[in-house]
């Protein structure tokens, strides 16, 4: 485990592609195809990620514990038996979490500043 | 499965791309990289979105190239030890180079113009010019089979000798090589023959500093920058 393992503080601020393949892990374990189906429909298309970027986050997410690839394949008649699965690790949702707090901040500090709503008017 | 031409000469493609990832990532990632590739332009091609398709294709290359960029910077970067070491190699031995003149000896040799001061009219300079220069051969042989997955080092390092050469010719052209040979000839062979011991005791010092394991260890111990990608 990392030094920096035990304060996910220490991984803030994520980058929009770590924090949506965390996102999108969150609710179970993807292969990288699925990340890359469910980062685009989460942001309604404004984010696509290529193959380069998202096994490039991967390799540095798997390097500090945020995720963890997983042993288990789907049935070979259900899936290419080559697709590697990845999970979030303990670390990784806590990380998520703190990043989601830090969001909020932020957001709670734009409300309180009345420029929410800015862009779209 | 087999894929219509619209996709298979694109996977094609884009799995020779993918050799311009550094070899230990693109051996990790390479394949899922080709298979979300594939899987994406297929999803596309079974929906008709042949302009998606199109764009998929230009996006695709895009994000490869940039992320190969940054992955090969990242490697460099986690071997900075190795390449300073490398760049003050190749720089004392391009300096040594300068210094010693053995492109003149060998120029001079070569053509059978060299006039030593003592022994004036006779061409001795082949021989210590090609003694220096086997010397260095051997080096070169004998570090890349030390090397294994370091072989690039000798490489650069012969290609900056190979520069060197060119450099000097030129120079030598233009300088009028045999009256400029004439003048240094006895301090090249002094400092071409002396020098060889530094450049043997540099050369083992560097292979012997470049194991590719003890980097690899020290790279497993760094701790990640933040903000990746």
């Amino acid at each position: 485990m990392d030094a920096g393992q035990t304060n996910p503080q220490t991984e803030l601020p994520l980058t929009p592609a770590v924090f949506h393949i965390l996102l999108a892990l969150a609710d179970g374990e993807k292969h990288g195809y699925a990340i890359m189906q469910e980062v685009e429909a989460a942001t309604e298309g404004q984010m696509t990620l290529g193959p380069g970027t998202l096994y490039g986050s991967i390799k540095r997410m798997l390097k500090a514990g945020l995720i963890a690839e997983t042993d288990e394949r789907p049935d070979p008649a259900l899936d290419d038996s080559r697709r590697r699965y990845y999970e979030l690790s303990g670390y990784g949702r806590k990380v998520l979490a703190a990043e989601v707090e830090r969001l909020e901040q932020a957001v709670r500090l734009a409300e309180q500043k009345h420029v929410l709503g800015g862009a779209t008017s | 499965m087999s894929d219509p031409a619209g996709i298979r000469w694109p996977v094609r493609a884009y799995r020779q791309l993918l050799k311009l990832f550094p070899a230990e990532f693109r051996r990790t990632y390479g394949d899922q990289m080709l298979i979300a590739f594939r899987d994406r332009a297929r999803d596309l091609r079974h929906q008709a979105d042949l302009i998606g398709l199109a764009m998929w294709y230009s996006y695709a290359l895009w994000d490869l190239l940039k992320s190969a960029a940054r992955e090969g910077i990242e490697t460099m970067s986690n071997h900075a030890n190795s390449l300073l070491r490398l760049g003050l190699f190749g720089g004392v031995l391009f300096m040594l180079a300068l210094l010693t003149r053995m492109e003149f000896l060998f120029l001079a040799g070569f053509m059978q113009t060299y006039l030593s001061p003592l022994t004036r009219g006779t061409p001795v300079g082949w021989l210590p010019a090609a003694f220096v220069l086997s010397i260095e051969l051997l080096l070169l042989v004998l570090a890349v089979r030390r090397s294994r997955n370091w072989w690039w080092i000798p490489t650069i390092f012969g290609g900056l000798r190979v520069y060197s050469l060119g450099a000097m010719l030129l120079l030598a052209g233009y300088l009028g090589a045999p009256g400029f040979v004439l003048e240094s000839g006895g301090l090249t062979a002094i400092m071409g023959l002396s020098g060889m011991g530094l450049i043997l005791g540099l050369t083992w010092w560097a292979m012997a500093r470049s194991d590719g394991s003890r980097l690899a260890a020290r790279m497993d111990a760094g701790r990640l920058p933040q903000g990746v990608d």
